[in-house]
């Protein structure tokens, strides 16, 4: 599988549009859940994803091969996030978190993303923990990138990753057990 | 939420009006940028003539017949206005020299002004050089380069060709004088007999250029033409250079 390298390149060398879509159909719900770790914002994630598109379909950047394409797509969603919470660090909003529109919508998509109801509620716990815990738990583990792949989206070494995630799954266990489940079941 | 369909289509207008946002924004920057870029064009050129004088003209004052070839032969008016020149002008001959006056022979280097030398000229072509009046030809001083080179001297003299030779035969003249005047013959001596007026006039005659003193000071002339030179600097000399002017 080409993880969308392929559909990418099509549109970027030969400007056909259903190479975008077909990144946009595969890739916009799990870049929305991830950007949302960033916001914590659904309506806020699917702004800053659709940017990401747009980017993507302006720039047209240059494949770095570093890893693979969804590992570069993320890369960019990341960056895009961080413009703009630096953008909007001095802008203080309302949180929505409490709209219950907007929660159903939030479980909705991570309902049909995830589907594995274990996966699901351990989703929820994620939640609770520290914006950058949510972030390596949700690459590796809802996203299965690799350590090496995770490092590169979050821009930080194999090593830091590797102690950031060992971190994330112990305040995670911690998280879990306050909730009453068991993490080993899970 | 969006679904992935109308996430495309806003993704998909949005690059299109950045496309369109993107070719206004080169337009606009075309229509300002060019003309802009022509009028910077236009006053560095306009400014480049101003201050380098190429806006004024100097319309030059021929001499009739002048035949110094490759050599200035015309003087500004201004310079001209309120000298001898034109009451010269107006007798019968006139005959005007070049004066190069200089001290300093052995320095590498020397100023040298330029004047000329504005006398009648009687019915046979001699000069009278009792009413000569020296009036300088223009402010600009002509540098001349003395080349040592194994005792023999030569005189450069940049975009002058014909003085540089004028004055490069007069440095041979006057050496040839010293080296006459260190062998016996004494300052006041005729020593100098191609210099005599006889040669001279020859030289008019023939409409040549001809130096007429070799002098190591300014020559004596006499009343009948003849030249009393006399000696009393090595290191000092004039060249007259001359040419016939017709009314």
């Amino acid at each position: 599988m080409d993880n969308g390298a392929r559909s990418y390149r099509r549109f970027r060398d030969d400007g056909d549009e259903n190479g975008l879509i077909e990144i946009i159909r595969d890739y916009k719900d799990g870049l929305i859940l991830y950007l949302n770790n960033f916001v914590s914002n659904l309506n806020t994630a699917e702004e800053l994803a659709e940017d990401t598109f747009v980017l993507l379909g302006i720039k047209k950047p240059k494949d770095k091969e570093m890893g693979s394409f969804k590992t570069w797509l993320y890369t960019i969603g990341r960056n895009v996030a961080i413009d703009y919470l630096r953008r909007n660090s001095k802008r203080r909003e309302i949180p929505l978190e409490n709209s219950p529109e907007l929660i159903s919508e939030e479980l909705s998509l991570e309902a049909s993303y995830i589907k594995e109801e274990s996966k699901l509620l351990v989703q929820q716990s994620i939640k609770k923990l520290k914006p950058e815990y949510m972030q390596i738990l949700w690459l590796v583990y809802f996203e299965n990138f690799s350590n090496k792949e995770a490092a590169l989206i979050m821009k930080k070494s194999v090593h830091s990753i590797e102690t950031l995630a060992y971190r994330a799954r112990k305040s995670l266990k911690t998280q879990l057990e306050m909730e009453g489940f068991v993490y080993e079941e899970l | 939420m969006k679904n992935y369909n109308e996430m495309a289509n806003d993704v998909l207008r949005k690059i299109e009006e950045h496309k369109i946002n993107e070719k206004k924004k080169r337009k606009v920057i075309k229509r300002v940028v060019i003309p802009v870029c022509c009028f910077c064009i236009i006053s560095l050129i306009g400014v480049g003539l101003w201050q380098g004088d190429f806006l004024k003209t100097k319309p030059p004052v021929s001499l009739d017949d002048s035949t110094i070839i490759g050599e200035k032969d015309w003087i500004d008016e201004i310079e001209s206005e309120d000298t001898a020149w034109e009451e010269d002008l107006s007798s019968e001959y006139t005959v005007s020299n070049i004066v190069i006056q200089s001290n300093k022979a052995q320095e590498s280097k020397f100023d040298v002004e330029m004047t000329v030398n504005v006398s009648t000229v009687d019915k046979n072509g001699n000069a009278n050089m009792y009413k000569t009046e020296k009036l300088p030809l223009s402010a600009e001083h002509i540098t001349l380069e003395i080349i040592n080179k194994n005792d023999e001297i030569s005189i450069v003299c940049s975009g002058f060709w014909r003085l540089e030779k004028l004055v490069n035969g007069k440095y041979t003249e006057v050496a040839s004088a010293n080296r006459e005047a260190n062998s016996g013959c004494g300052p006041n001596s005729s020593c100098f007999v191609f210099f005599e007026m006889e040669d001279y006039r020859e030289a008019i005659s023939e409409g040549k250029y001809r130096i007429i003193s070799p002098t190591l000071n300014i020559a004596k002339s006499t009343e009948n033409g003849l030249v009393d030179y006399y000696y009393q600097n090595e290191k000092q000399f004039i060249i007259y250079k001359e040419f016939e002017i017709v009314e």
